[in-house]
């Protein structure tokens, strides 16, 4: 007798562990190309003969950039689906319910009021920020009687576009507009060894909210549904936003916003692989970190040997998915 | 019939009933309940007969979904306590609970896209761990609540894409797989026509006659509450006007009383069980 519960279609499951492996084998490939792209030449060989700058370049440059966008692409895709769990709402992530602007707004305040504080301090006023932020989107669409898929995130972007607001003036009062900039659009080209570590942090949260998914998944359906079968569900919701709080936090402090990625990565995945968050996560994280690899060596290259911030090319890209997305789920 | 010595007492000039030596697993004990200030019942005392399936009517708003709602912990009474197994249900962990009492929340939302199989085994939640997710146990009683509601051959299909009677027995289903002693059911028939009525209400009857489990569920239709219930609570303005076998309380003074309506009452011819006439007004 095969199993009956809980799965997918089969094709689903197939589809689902073939996207699995593709976007694994993606991401280690692109793992290799990113370490062997940049301005600088730092071949193998230069690196394994230690000629020339080759093998400081190599260390401290570009394996903590590799690293840093292969766990902030995975780290913001899952928070994002976290959050598209949570609100049973496929169009929130980070970016779309004042999460991101509210981290943004958070290291503005810090950077003004204590210019000299260090970067974990900068990460720990972020992430509060993010979380008070998020936590106030949820306040508000629990007061809205209409749950309407495109009401939601609208309310989400108008909150961020007003968190942002705030920063950008205390940003322009306090001549910080460059470091603002570097929030907003995220790149990672001053991604450098002993500037990037805090990521790891994200890559673990990730992790834990591996073994949480499915009941992000029970809380997401609703308060009732959720203590009835045995969630406690406050403790449930504010656990998941903390996670997606710390992501959006320490991502915006070390490397800036990457629009829109928390969005489009888990719906791309949903449509194959379907909306099961434990069999659907692990992808989710696959695709966000080659996706990102992708953009970032894109980035690199496009204007070889200068580069745009990745911020750009994801938002340009990403953009136009989430407007097509928006259409396809209206018609 | 069993039950009617646990009876509630509503008139407080009567003296209390007599309990059964075991008090009931279920009970409201001088319970107010309301929302944001506003109150629905006050001063309510309930048992729920164990083993047999007591069913709540009343007019719209009498507060009978609240009732259910505080009876299963989703809502915390102002004053009184519900208790579970002579525990305060509030202090109980949520999921100790949910090992013991299930609920059917009234038109209940399913989350998009989800399969048929998949929201059905969302019961067994209270039966994992964080790391133990799925066990042969769990993969038995989610093929024994399909198959109880007929929903086995639907389980590959999404339940947006069901009918309101199908969508309605997959609910259900979920309330079995968590294979719990108590049963709550909000309005279970509401959007089914006359036929999935009947073979829902049949399907709580089965559960009762063949597992003994008690359930509690509120109905709208007076006749169909008569004929499956052991145990009828007649509410009205958050008070219970009565409480009872049917065929001993259900009458036309009563009808009267909690509804307003003028009514002659018959036998069932089918059942035997109290059959509710509204008077010709036109």
């Amino acid at each position: 007798m095969t199993a009956i519960a809980p799965r997918e279609p089969q094709v689903r499951q197939r589809r689902g562990s073939r996207i699995l492996v593709v976007a694994t084998v993606s991401a280690v490939l692109l793992f290799f190309v990113s370490i062997f792209v940049g301005a600088s030449s730092a071949s193998l060989m230069d690196v394994i003969r230690d000629e020339g700058v080759a093998r400081v370049i190599f260390f401290d440059s570009r394996l903590p950039r590799t690293i840093a966008v292969v766990l902030a692409g995975s780290s913001i895709a899952v928070a994002g689906a976290i959050m598209q769990a949570l609100t049973q709402n496929r169009f929130v992530a980070p970016s779309t319910a004042g999460t991101t602007e509210s981290a943004i707004l958070g290291i503005t305040v810090i950077t003004v009021a204590s210019p000299g504080s260090s970067v974990g301090v900068k990460m720990v006023v972020a992430t509060l920020f993010a979380l008070a932020g998020t936590l106030l989107f949820v306040s508000l669409i629990q007061r809205l009687r209409s749950r309407d898929i495109i009401v939601v995130p609208l309310i989400g972007m108008m909150l961020g576009a007003v968190v942002q607001s705030i920063a950008w003036f205390i940003a322009i009062r306090n001549n910080i507009l460059q470091s603002l900039y570097a929030w907003i659009i995220g790149d990672f080209s001053g991604t450098i060894s002993g500037r990037y570590e805090l990521l790891y942090v994200v890559g673990a949260v990730a992790l834990v909210a591996y073994f949480f998914a499915d009941r992000f998944t029970l809380a997401g359906v609703g308060r009732d549904f959720s203590v009835n079968v045995g969630l406690n569900y406050d403790r449930t919701v504010v656990g998941g936003m903390v996670l997606v709080s710390l992501v959006a936090g320490i991502t915006v402090v070390v490397v800036g916003t990457v629009p829109f990625w928390g969005l489009i990565v888990p719906n791309l995945v949903s449509l194959v692989v379907g909306d099961n968050q434990r069999r659907m996560l692990p992808v989710v994280a696959a695709v966000g970190a080659a996706g990102l690899l992708a953009g970032d060596i894109l980035a690199r290259t496009i204007r070889y040997p200068t580069e745009i911030p990745v911020g750009t090319v994801v938002g340009v890209v990403g953009g136009c998915i989430f407007l097509a997305m928006l259409v396809r789920s209206r018609s | 019939m069993k039950g009617s010595e646990t009876v509630v007492n509503v008139d407080a000039s009567s003296p209390r009933p007599s309990r059964s030596p075991r008090p009931s697993r279920l009970r409201a004990d001088g319970i107010s309940l309301g929302y944001e200030d506003v109150p629905v019942i006050e001063g309510l005392d309930l048992d729920i007969p164990d083993g047999q399936i007591t069913v709540i009517v009343g007019p719209n708003a009498c507060g009978k979904s609240t009732l259910l709602r505080a009876l299963s912990r989703l809502l915390k009474p102002t004053r009184g306590a519900v208790l579970l197994d002579g525990e305060l249900i509030d202090r109980l962990p949520t999921r100790e609970v949910a090992r013991r009492l299930g609920l059917l929340p009234q038109s209940p939302i399913a989350p998009e896209g989800i399969l048929v199989v998949d929201l059905v085994a969302r019961g067994r939640t209270p039966h994992q761990s964080l790391f133990q997710q799925w066990s042969d146990e769990d993969e038995a009683a989610v093929r024994t609540a399909l198959d109880a509601t007929g929903t086995l051959e639907l389980a590959d299909r999404s339940v947006d894409e069901l009918s309101g009677g199908q969508r309605q027995r997959v609910w259900i289903a979920m309330a079995l797989a968590q294979q719990t002693d108590l049963l709550l059911l909000d309005e279970p028939t509401t959007f089914l026509d006359i036929t999935h009525q009947v073979d829902v209400l049949n399907l709580v009857h089965a559960l009762h006659r063949d597992q003994g489990r008690t359930v509690v569920m509120v109905l709208h239709d007076l006749n169909l509450a008569c004929r499956y219930a052991h145990h009828i609570v007649a509410m009205r303005d958050g008070q219970i006007v009565a409480a009872g076998a049917p065929a001993e309380v259900v009458d036309a003074e009563l009808v009267s009383r909690v509804f307003d309506l003028e009514c002659s009452v018959i036998d069932d011819p089918s059942s035997g069980t109290p059959l509710v006439i509204p008077t010709d007004t036109r």
